[in-house]
């Protein structure tokens, strides 16, 4: 499963949980890139800072994370920090 | 925060006033001097650590407004002692309106309220003073100087720039980042945004919950760097926010990237960032940045710089150690409590008299002296030197010079000369008419002093002394002189005399202290509207003191103040008259006869003229002139007193000697007693009043020569004069 879906909130509240969700796909899924953000019903930025963290250790292996389907929450909290979903993986020079 | 923290924090502010108050004063001291010597390099350090002392403290506090501008007056004295920038008097003078603005910005701090216009005042004026610095720029210097000094081009090209680094708990404690960074679009629009990514570790060393957001902000906006940073007033401890205004000088900036980055891959980086939000880099940039310079472009969350400015503070305590600031109410209750023993100690030697105890009456002699010397020196922490007063009129006769158009210097001597506190203020009023009118109306145009065969630079000469008990304050000029006649003129046009009054030449001039009286032709914004000099004799007054005025037509005028050395406390010479105690003051007091053999021919007489060793000298019966019976059959005694003007001679019942008196003020109802200074309470509880001396000479002399009229009078109907009343 290269598509992990992600559900609940990108959250302060559920950023922990969040983190073991995440590094046990990283742990299990060696080709795993993708998120589903669909599902994602609100993001802050502990949950920025869960996506960054994603995208720097599986830059570490030399993979690119690609945001899915991000809803409006999450594009909008990303917006502010100048970041976008559909070039997330794009690291900046 | 619990009411004792708020009376805490009220009793610094008051201390943090008082001595940026201070500051204020060695600033501009330091400022004039440097004008006359620009290469005075000992005063503008004064200057220098002056503004950074102030901006140092107000961080601590808090006061923003006063930190921000104070940077700007102190980097532009910075650039001054690198030498990137002379002194010349266009910096002077903007730097001693900088100081203006810094005394308005702390007015502010006082009264708790803030004006628009003062702060659209520290805007204008910090361009101005950031200007001064551009105009540094000149092509004679050097390439790394360039790199100091104000170039917007180097900047964000007239964008804001925010670097926020948030403090780990900032998402624990509830505070979002996003929720800031949304907010500034409400004063502005953020244009570029940088969040350092490399801030946040990996996903198996991230502690979720611990915030490690990093941003850098391109920011356009019109508002002030107090209103952009007060959007993060909020999480000030969970964020460092440094916030550069457009037009930040490329050393702030430098300074900025040593503190966000500590090697020099992590520099790269970020000037990377900067370079992509528009920065562009000199050519040479200036690796070394003054470490203090950044304290206040940024509002640090209580981290190394609040550490730093509180470290200096400490040092600086340390070297005033040996003064110690005390409250004056404290100070004044203390007199109190004194003045309270200096009569309970005469008590002490009156019971011990009655008692007729050799021991007891020694006690009370040693406990007396010691009394005294408490006294003395409780008064004396009350005494300050006038000279801090007398520095203050630099600056003004330095304005007035300017605006006038005319050239003075001022001269101070006396300055060490002690007076009290409370008369050290009420004294600069009046000292500040008298400065206006000398340079206004005595002290002449350049070219006119010129023609008059003077030097062309004008002459105010302040000086103070002592004598006889009293302090001598005089403000001389060497300009044209009153002119008699015309105050006469004047003087009965404005129905101030009758026309055919003698007045001596003395009295003439003080007719310049009349309400409503000016002579000036031309009506100026610096002195001539006519009111003013009457309100100094009313002040001086009211300090039981007195002003005079002596002329030379035109070689100059001098007003000398006279006033008494303390309010409180005297050492008294105590006196019977009928059955009522009398003190004079012993400083005045110079010698005491029998009455002579004149005064006692007239005993009727309220006062006259006897011959003191050749000299004739107006007297006075108190007795007559407080309309007692004087005791019969006594010997009575005449004081001869001396104010440094007069003598006179005072005849009273019984001499008592010596006796410290405490003045009391008289209540309401016995004002209108003559000559009156006051009242003071006997070792016994009887009380004894305290005589005014101006008064009672004044009425001596003025009745003195009413009689003297009296006697011409009668000289022209009787033949045979009276012999006193020549």
């Amino acid at each position: 499963m290269t598509t992990l879906a992600l559900t609940g909130e990108l959250t302060i509240n559920e950023a922990a949980a969040k983190r073991e969700t995440l590094l046990q796909w990283v742990a299990d899924e060696p080709a795993g890139t993708d998120l589903d953000l669909s599902a994602i019903e609100a993001c802050d930025s502990a949950g920025v800072q869960l996506l960054l963290a994603l995208r720097r250790t599986l830059a570490e292996r030399g993979q690119g994370l690609k945001l899915r389907a991000a809803p409006d929450c999450v594009a909008a909290t990303l917006a502010t920090y100048g970041l976008a979903a559909d070039t997330f993986h794009e690291t900046k020079a | 925060m619990n009411h004792d923290d708020e009376e805490i924090l009220a009793v610094a502010r008051a201390g943090f006033l008082d001595e940026a108050i201070d500051m204020l004063r060695q600033f501009e001291q330091a400022l004039l001097i440097m004008e006359s010597d620009p290469r005075d390099a000992e005063n503008l350090n004064a200057a220098f650590r002056a503004a950074h002392t102030i901006k140092g403290t107000a961080g601590l506090f808090g006061f923003d407004a006063v930190v921000h501008f104070t940077h700007e007056a102190e980097t532009l004295l910075e650039s001054l002692r690198s030498g990137q920038l002379s002194v010349s008097e266009p910096v002077i003078a903007l730097l001693l309106r900088s100081r203006d603005q810094m005394e308005h910005l702390l007015e502010e701090v006082r009264t708790g309220e803030s004006d628009p216009a003062v702060a659209a005042t520290s805007q204008s004026l910090g361009a101005e003073l950031r200007a001064a610095m551009g105009g540094a720029e000149a092509p004679e210097l050097l390439p790394e100087a360039l790199a100091h000094a104000a170039d917007p081009a180097m900047s964000g090209g007239g964008a804001w720039h925010l670097s926020l680094r948030f403090g780990s708990d900032a998402l624990r404690n509830g505070l979002d980042p996003l929720s800031f960074i949304r907010y500034l679009d409400t004063l502005g629009q953020v244009s570029q945004i940088d969040l350092c990514s490399d801030a946040i570790p990996l996903l198996d060393a991230l502690d979720p919950e611990s915030c490690h957001i990093a941003v850098e902000i391109r920011f356009e906006s019109a508002a002030s760097k107090p209103t952009i940073e007060q959007v993060f007033d909020f999480c000030a401890d969970d964020c460092d926010v440094a916030v550069l205004p457009p037009d930040a000088l490329w050393a702030d900036r430098t300074a900025l990237l040593q503190r966000r980055a500590d090697t020099d891959a992590t520099r790269a980086k970020l000037t990377a960032v900067w370079q992509r939000m528009g920065w562009r880099e000199p050519d040479a940039p200036p690796v070394t940045a003054e470490p203090d310079s950044t304290a206040a472009t940024a509002t640090s969350s209580a981290t190394t710089t609040a550490q730093r400015e509180r470290r200096n503070v400490e040092r600086r305590a340390a070297e005033e150690s040996r003064f110690v600031k005390v409250r004056a109410d404290k100070l004044d209750s203390l007199i109190d409590l004194i003045g309270e023993l200096v009569i309970a100690s005469s008590g002490a030697q009156l019971a011990a008299h009655i008692e007729q105890s050799a021991a007891m009456m020694e006690a009370a002699q040693r406990i007396s002296d010691l009394v005294e010397e408490a006294r003395d020196g409780a008064l004396a922490l009350r005494m300050v030197p006038i000279g801090d007063t007398f520095a203050r009129f630099q600056r003004v006769v330095r304005d007035l010079s300017k605006q006038l158009g005319k050239e003075v210097e001022l001269v101070v001597t006396g300055g060490d000369t002690e007076l009290d506190k409370s008369m050290v203020e009420t004294i600069a009023d009046p000292l500040m008419h008298l400065v206006r009118n000398s340079m206004d109306h005595g002290i002449e145009p350049t070219e006119a002093r010129l023609a008059a065969g003077k030097p062309g630079v004008g002459r105010l000469a302040f000086n103070a002394y002592q004598e006889s008990g009293s302090i001598v304050i005089e403000v001389s000029d060497d300009g044209k002189g009153l002119d008699g006649a015309r105050i006469l003129a004047k003087a009965i046009e404005r129905r101030l005399v009758e026309p055919d009054a003698h007045l001596s030449e003395e009295d003439v001039y003080q007719l310049i202290f009349l309400p409503g009286f000016s002579t000036a032709e031309q009506v100026t914004n610096v002195s001539g509207r006519g009111v003013g000099m009457d309100v100094v004799k009313r002040n001086i007054e009211s300090l039981r003191g007195q002003i005079r005025v002596a002329s030379q037509p035109g070689r100059g005028a001098t007003m000398q103040i006279r006033l008494p050395l303390t309010l409180a406390m005297i050492d008294g010479f105590l006196t019977l008259v009928g059955d009522v105690h009398y003190v004079l003051p012993l400083s005045v007091v110079s010698e005491c006869i029998d009455v002579p053999a004149e005064c006692q021919d007239h005993p009727e007489r309220v006062c006259g003229t006897f011959d003191l060793r050749g000299e004739v000298l107006p007297y006075l019966d108190l007795a007559r002139f407080y309309g007692a019976a004087p005791t019969q059959g006594r010997r009575r005694s005449l004081i001869v007193v001396n104010n440094g003007q007069l003598r006179v001679g005072l005849v009273v019942d019984r001499l008592l000697g010596e006796h410290q008196t405490v003045i009391k003020p008289l209540a309401g109802i016995f004002r209108h007693l003559k000559a009156l200074a006051g009242s003071t309470i006997l070792g016994s509880g009887a009380v004894a009043l305290v005589l005014d001396m101006q008064g009672v000479i004044a009425a001596a002399t003025r009745h003195h020569s009413a009689q003297q009229r009296q006697g011409r009078r009668d000289a022209a109907a009787n033949p045979t004069p009276h012999p006193a009343g020549a």
